[in-house]
């Protein structure tokens, strides 16, 4: 359905087409092909250093995709979508693995930094990463990924209710941008969009970077970069399995390396390659803007599959770092977390067509940690604090009365054993009392900040270039570098980072190569 | 690159099954998409991570067992319970501590969540988002074709807008 081949494009390599070990040589390796990976590789390769890939998951192309949620989870998502942050409450994550990373099966809203967020890190010696720094980069993501409003046709009636809701309660409300092509509205996003229309990396700085003759390994996860003392000089990875046999070896020798696995990733990879952060804060500061999702059933038929995957924000909270949204769910998913089974489940289901999914995103006030644990890999642990508490409660609440404001008849809130509400009093009697942290249902899939940038290797992780403090050859461009939150969206920011990080290593290419 | 799936022993089945009986709607009868569903729970248990799946595996496997000690169970696993029995010893499970409870919800959510994404399920709910996506993709060709073309081209430039 795309006008764009299907075809394996040249330059990418997938596991079947490897028959032994391998070793190659370039001049930048990059770990990871998501927004901050796919986005340096096409910069740099447009600036004529040779570059290669290296991507844990599969590749699949636009033609491939269909709105199989199992199939999705199993083939597009690290271990099926079903990952957890382990604190009081747990918080359900997910990350992207495949060819084009997260950006594959992200929502496709696409938001600059805000001002007061650029300004908080400028105050946190980050000086030179300002609004006026940032723009000229923010314009060329947004020019490459097509970012722009929704065709008015794209838009589905779970968003017009919820925008009726947030209206008539008179609060602020904005028509999201996202990088897309004249999306048409088919709410498939999350499953890997079955038009190319949403501009993920699969489709723009991928086959842009493989244009300019950078080369791919899919399949192939790195196991760790390899140095010499403190100096990057690779990475060794290893193809997934074949007919039950252990996959081939990728080597690859470079003068620098990337990495770009994403921050839950990338710091376990750093770690176990054995370089350590003078900072001592390699994997701490992992923020997440916890989420809540909220159900509203209205006496109509919502449909709420026809129509983009997310057409408005309510910014009216934005400085409470409290953002509202509705994103329609497929039914596999509505049923996560909800108490109900078997009969009751069956009954709720009958009203999928009525439902509208909306939901809060928290700008978070405490920070979690990834650890690497040896024979089984990251484990994320993040601790709600009573603010980060307070700020999702509220956020649940005001989703709740956007959705009653916009006429529903029923609403379910996540948290544990509370019953429906069906009017704004309803939910304030039940809201008036303290709730447990642990009764809140909460999941993300933004995570950030666990390699975070700053000029003082005492605090930072990696200067404001993405180079890794107290190593050589070495940088990071994810979204690990976030000092802090973002409190929206966070994937413009890291493909803004990525190009001006990537622009930076070109003009000082004569330090770097070897 | 497919990853494999993650084939479940006899007496793993039988447990998913016994609680799939309880948690997934009683219509249309699970007779009927077991075979499907318990595909998709075996290559989603293929697909995540060693430590999910260790967990996963535990719990249902404590639940089976657990069911010995309780007033429900009188002895028996909750595998040999009758229907109503079963149904008895889940609700007051997830009616118990905030551990349980969580546990529960994931164990029960892997089995709704393949349950709800078989397409017979979904267009039984009025669900049938493929030929919703064939539908629009068409209409946007038609409508955008050209600018599509034009925009997709874009991606290749060496700075898309510019026409460089
Ligand atoms: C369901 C979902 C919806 C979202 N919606 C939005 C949205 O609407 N707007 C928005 O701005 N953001 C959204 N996000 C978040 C956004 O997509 C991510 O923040 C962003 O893509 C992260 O970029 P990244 O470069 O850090 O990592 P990713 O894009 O996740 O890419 C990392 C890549 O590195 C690979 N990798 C990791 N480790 C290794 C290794 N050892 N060897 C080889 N490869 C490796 C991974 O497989 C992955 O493909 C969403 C995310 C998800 C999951």
């Amino acid at each position: 359905m795309s006008t764009v081949s299907a075809t394996v494009p040249s330059g990418l390599v997938v596991a079947d087409d490897v028959p032994g070990d391998l070793s190659v040589d370039c001049d930048v390796v990059v770990v990871g092909s998501g927004a901050g990976g796919a986005s340096t590789a096409a910069e740099l390769a447009d600036g004529g250093l040779d570059v290669v890939v290296v991507e844990e998951g599969g590749y699949h192309p636009t033609a491939s995709f269909s709105v199989d949620v199992p199939h999705a989870l199993r083939t597009l998502y690290r271990d099926g979508g079903a990952q957890t942050a382990f604190g009081r409450p747990p918080v359900a994550f997910s990350e992207g693995r495949c060819v084009g990373g997260s950006t594959v099966v992200n929502g496709g809203m696409s938001f600059r930094t805000p001002d007061r967020v650029l300004q908080r890190w400028a105050g946190e010696e980050l000086r030179a990463i300002t609004p006026q720094a940032m723009e000229p980069y923010f314009e060329r993501v947004e020019r490459r990924l097509s970012v722009g409003p929704q065709d008015p046709a794209s838009i589905g009636r779970d968003s017009e209710l919820f925008r009726a809701g947030a209206e008539r309660n008179g609060w602020e409300l904005i028509a999201n941008t996202r990088n897309q092509l004249h999306c048409c509205g088919c709410n498939a996003c999350l499953w890997g969009c079955p038009t190319g229309a949403k501009r993920s990396m699969l489709v723009t700085e991928v086959p842009r970077a493989l244009s300019r003759g950078a080369r791919l390994y899919a399949d192939c996860r790195v196991e760790r970069i390899t140095r010499i003392g403190s100096r990057a000089t690779g990475i060794v990875g290893r193809f997934g399995p074949r007919d039950g046999a252990p996959g081939a070896r990728l080597r690859v020798r470079a003068s620098v390396v990337v990495a770009a696995g994403g921050a839950v990733q990338s710091p376990t990879l750093l770690r176990r390659s054995g370089f350590r952060s003078p900072s001592g804060r390699l994997g701490r500061n992992l923020t997440l803007h916890p989420n809540a999702r909220v159900i509203g059933i209205f006496d109509e038929e919502v449909r709420g599959w026809h129509g983009v995957h997310q057409a408005y924000q309510v910014r009216e909270f934005l400085d409470e770092g409290i953002l509202l949204a509705a994103a329609n769910l497929p039914p596999a998913l509505v049923t996560l977390g909800l108490p109900h089974y078997g009969t009751e489940l069956a009954e709720l289901m009958a009203d999928y067509n009525r439902m509208v999914v909306a939901g809060c995103l928290v700008e978070d006030t405490t920070t979690g940690r990834v650890r690497s644990v040896p024979g089984v890999g990251p484990v994320v642990s993040y601790q709600l604090d009573d603010e980060g508490a307070r700020r999702v409660v509220r956020g649940i609440t005001l989703t709740a009365q956007t959705l009653l404001a916009a006429g529903a008849r029923r609403v379910l809130l996540p948290l544990r054993g509370a019953p429906e509400v069906g009017s704004p009093r309803e939910l304030d009697a039940l809201l008036a009392g303290p709730v447990a942290k642990s009764d809140l249902d909460l999941f993300s899939v933004h995570l950030m900040g666990t390699a975070r940038m700053g000029e003082d290797p005492r605090r930072a992780v990696v200067s404001s270039f993405g180079e890794f403090h107290g190593a050589t050859g070495l940088f990071v461009a994810d979204a690990s570098l976030f000092p802090g939150p973002v409190g929206v969206n966070p994937m413009e920011t890291i493909v803004a980072l990525a190009i001006r990080n990537a622009e930076n290593l070109l003009g000082n290419w004569r330090r770097h190569a070897r | 690159m497919r990853l494999p799936d993650h084939a479940l022993s006899r007496r793993q089945r039988r447990t998913l099954r016994a609680f799939a009986d309880v948690v997934c709607p009683p219509e249309p009868s699970l007779d009927t998409v077991w075979p499907a569903l318990l595909g998709n729970v075996e290559q989603f248990l293929g697909a995540t991570g060693k430590g999910t799946r260790a967990l996963l595996l535990t719990s249902f496997a404590v639940f089976d067992q657990a069911a010995r000690l309780t007033r429900e169970g009188r002895g028996r696993r909750f595998v040999d319970l009758d229907r109503r029995q079963a149904e008895i010893y889940y609700r007051r499970r997830a009616a118990g501590s905030r551990g349980t409870r969580s546990l529960l919800t994931l164990m029960k959510g892997v089995l709704t969540l393949h349950y709800y994404g078989l397409p017979r399920i979904e267009e039984a709910l009025g669900y049938s988002p493929a030929a919703y996506v064939r539908a629009t993709a068409a209409r946007r060709i038609e409508r955008y074709g050209q600018q599509i073309r034009l925009g997709e081209r874009a991606a290749f430039l060496l700075d898309p807008g510019s026409g460089v």
